[in-house]
């Protein structure tokens, strides 16, 4: 059992390309979720728009990548307007479905055979990060971070990636600080009291779920760059459902759940991984054939995550930071 | 600490205990021949995919062993039971519209296949000469897919539905019981034989005798559940979003729980691999066989619910559990009642869909937002209006599969939007009760 390399990846793997765009991800359904009440469960669509909508105009058109950010806000935007208008009216739980309805549907179009000049269909879109590479400002090509090598290019975009869950993480808490966030939460608690004082409840909501989904939208660049692929196995409905774990576990409605919560996510997600593909590996201490093996292990850390959440909503729904007085959970 | 610890430790142990069934070491494989079937565009261009092509597989004395349908891939996987030499035959009928066999192609492939490496069968095909079938020809079968499909949609989400009017939980979970239903049964299916034969009406004992343990499994589960997660949940009045959030975990656990034992290859019940469309209906007798028990089973909950004490008592408590808890009616059992038949039902449908298709670990999940919009389609909470949404989703589903047969592989596409759609201009879906919206 190399204990010093499983670490170190693991570590790795909390400040790496995932943790980053879960992060985002997650900060994006804090807003939604956590701060307005919307059960947006098509958080995954949102990172989809924000992965081609940097792959497609940047392989199909020879866009320069940067150029692409106006782009991943419309998109996400517009996303964002066709989710709400027909739902937000609607009970809550209509959301739900919609939402994870119309993230599948981008999904089924992005995988079809048929536009696979356009959008590489199942395997996606590979070659579009060339100006990404070209902005690396580090000339060595060679990092560690204790036992985990890591690239030139790793490092930036991780560079990158925090600074825009930084950035994301300032813009929340400064837009919950104002009177705008104030009414946001107050429709979380009570939407028809924010309502009977006059104010229009659905545009709050619609432009919660379009910065929400903007956030979401850069989470899935930052996965598409850092992973060079936009795929569409990425954005599948378990993002969406990880990133409501990630968000229970940080702590619902407030900044830094999301953060801290996508770090935890990732290192337990990866010690785990590491620490089975050891215990059934060849040689040395080995966990009973039976029970698990080298074909099989790599499914253990799922069902973690699904048993962690619902441990953590059963008996500590404020997460970690929460605050159990001001639980944003139950929306009515 | 209110939340039984109890029964939540019950629940764990027996869902271990049955799933444990898993451990087991399945038989050696059946050999696999994947066949492939691709068109070529007129005038060239990529190769396409061809979906809902009949495959027949013969052994060398012409006896039939499997046949199937390819998938939106354009795939279709036989099992043979041994090494050998088998004939794979196209079935020229069942060709869409506009695609035939080019010259010399004779729609017949002979292969080899061995243990461990399986076989391959690559058809190209072309445009289509004249003796290829008009859409109208294939509509009446589009139109039967249908029903079937909508009929096994049907039996999970009238569960979905009368959990959802009496709980008020939109059950996540619910596509992982439907999977789990199938995956016990088969794994029953592959140990406890007490019919060998595969074919007639010993098939059917084997299969409906088999089908009794993934009932059971799914109901107890369900069942259990409901006794250590989500009756103590309703006592800590905990909200039903943070319900929906346990549900989801559940999913999560269980479907990589089957992942993890059942493997993610797909598995196909011994019982009918081979059987032919009947000469007066284009299905086959396992496809009837599977509709007259979803028939059946629905006719069986609808007189339940209309005529029963229980039936009659489970619409009072989804209309207002506190006032019918006051008449006397116990909510807590009959809420029970409504998860341990919802639980079977979804095991039963698993059963019926893994006839269908196969046995897979996602097969439920692929199948979860059909469920919901079938029932949001209906109107959320009424379990007639989750029958009627059944019937209208499994339809879109196949004649968008038969009116844009290029676009196939989009066929949940078509149902999805409509979904969207009915929600803009009639959001209490098409049974429902308007006061539910604003």
């Amino acid at each position: 059992m190399n204990w010093s390399l499983i670490i170190s990846n693991a570590l790795y793997s909390a400040i790496g390309v995932n943790a980053i765009g879960f992060a985002l991800a997650a900060a994006g359904l804090n807003v939604h979720f956590g701060y307005t009440g919307l059960l947006n469960f098509g958080q995954a669509g949102f990172l989809l728009i924000g992965a081609y909508s940097v792959a497609i105009p940047v392989s199909e058109w020879g866009w320069n990548l940067f150029a692409t950010i106006p782009v991943v806000i419309v998109m996400a935007t517009v996303f964002a307007l066709l989710l709400g208008i027909p739902t937000l009216r609607l009970r809550s739980d209509y959301l739900a479905i919609v939402t994870i309805a119309a993230a599948e549907i981008l999904r089924l179009l992005v995988s079809t055979p048929r536009w696979t000049g356009f959008t590489g269909g199942t395997d996606g879109i590979n070659s579009f990060t060339k100006d990404f590479r070209n902005s690396v400002p580090f000339s060595r090509d060679r990092f560690f971070l204790w036992k985990q090598p890591l690239t030139n290019y790793d490092l930036w975009i991780i560079i990158v990636g925090w600074f825009l869950v930084a950035v994301a993480g300032v813009f929340v808490w400064a837009l919950i600080r104002s009177p705008w966030g104030r009414v946001l939460r107050s429709i979380r608690e009570d939407e028809d009291a924010a309502r009977s004082l006059g104010k229009n409840v659905f545009s709050y909501k619609m432009i919660s779920l379009v910065i929400g989904g903007v956030i979401g939208a850069f989470g899935g660049v930052v996965l598409a760059i850092g992973n060079q692929t936009a795929n569409p196995i990425t954005f599948r409905t378990e993002l969406t459902f990880f990133a409501y774990a990630i968000l229970v576990l940080g702590g619902v409605g407030k900044v830094r759940g999301p953060i801290i919560g996508s770090i935890i996510f990732w290192f337990v997600i990866s010690f785990t991984e590491g620490f089975l593909k050891n215990a059934t590996d060849v040689g040395g201490w080995k966990l009973p054939g039976w029970l698990v093996d080298e074909n099989n292990y790599g499914f253990i850390r799922f069902m973690l995550v699904g048993l962690g959440l619902v441990l953590l909503v059963v008996f500590r729904p404020q997460g970690i930071f929460g605050n159990r007085k001001e639980q944003a959970f139950d929306v009515k | 600490m209110t939340i039984r610890i109890r029964h939540l430790v019950a629940a764990l142990v027996t869902f271990v205990a049955l799933a444990g069934a898993l451990w087991m070491p399945a038989h050696a494989d059946d050999i696999i021949i994947k066949v492939r079937v691709q068109n070529t565009p007129e005038g060239g261009g990529k190769k396409q995919p061809v979906e809902g092509v009949t495959v027949t597989v013969f052994d060398a004395a012409g006896t039939e062993i499997a046949t199937d349908v390819t998938d939106a891939k354009g795939v279709v996987d036989l099992a043979v039971p041994t090494d050998g030499t088998y004939t794979v035959k196209l079935d020229q009928d069942s060709l869409p519209d506009g695609i035939g066999l080019r010259e010399g192609e004779t729609g017949e492939r002979s292969v080899t296949p061995t243990q461990g490496l399986g076989g391959n069968a690559n058809f190209n095909l072309g445009a289509a000469g004249p003796e290829a079938k008009s859409k109208l020809d294939l509509l009446p079968q589009a139109l039967l897919n249908g029903v079937r499909f909508g009929l096994v949609i049907a039996i999970m989400s009238v569960g979905l539905s009368l959990i959802y009017a009496t709980t008020g939980l939109s059950n996540f979970a619910h596509a992982e019981t439907v999977t789990m239903g199938a995956v016990v049964t088969w794994t029953v299916d592959d140990h406890l034989r007490i019919f060998h034969s595969t074919t007639g009406i010993q098939a059917f004992l084997q299969l409906g005798f088999t089908a009794l343990f993934g009932i059971a499994a799914t109901a107890t589960f369900s069942g259990l559940l409901e006794t250590g997660v989500w009756r103590p949940m309703r006592r800590r009045r905990i909200g039903l979003t943070s319900m929906m959030i346990v549900s989801i975990g559940i999913a999560i656990f269980v479907r990589f729980f089957i992942q993890f034992r059942f493997g993610d290859q797909p598995k196909s019940y011994r019982e009918f691999s081979s059987q032919k469309n009947l000469s007066w209906l284009p299905a086959t007798p396992r496809d009837l066989f599977a509709a007259g028990v979803s028939l059946l089973m629905l006719g069986g909950v609808a007189y339940m619910l209309m005529r029963t004490r229980t039936g009659k008592a489970i619409r009072a408590v989804s209309d207002n559990p506190e006032l019918s808890s006051s008449t006397g009616i116990n909510t807590d059992r009959i809420i029970l009642f409504v998860w341990v038949l919802g639980g079977g039902l979804a095991g039963l449908s698993g059963v019926l869909f893994g006839l269908d298709e196969q046995v897979q670990w996602n097969m439920g999940s692929r199948l979860l937002l059909l469920m919901f919009a079938a029932i949001t389609l209906g109107g959320l909470g009424r379990p007639f209006g989750a029958l009627v949404g059944s019937l209208v989703v499994g339809l879109m589903v196949q004649l968008w599969a038969w009116l844009f047969s290029g676009y196939a592989d989009l066929k949940n596409v078509g149902a999805l939007l409509a979904l969207i759609l009915i929600l803009l201009v009639r959001p209490q879906g098409i049974l429902g009760r308007k006061e539910r919206v604003g």
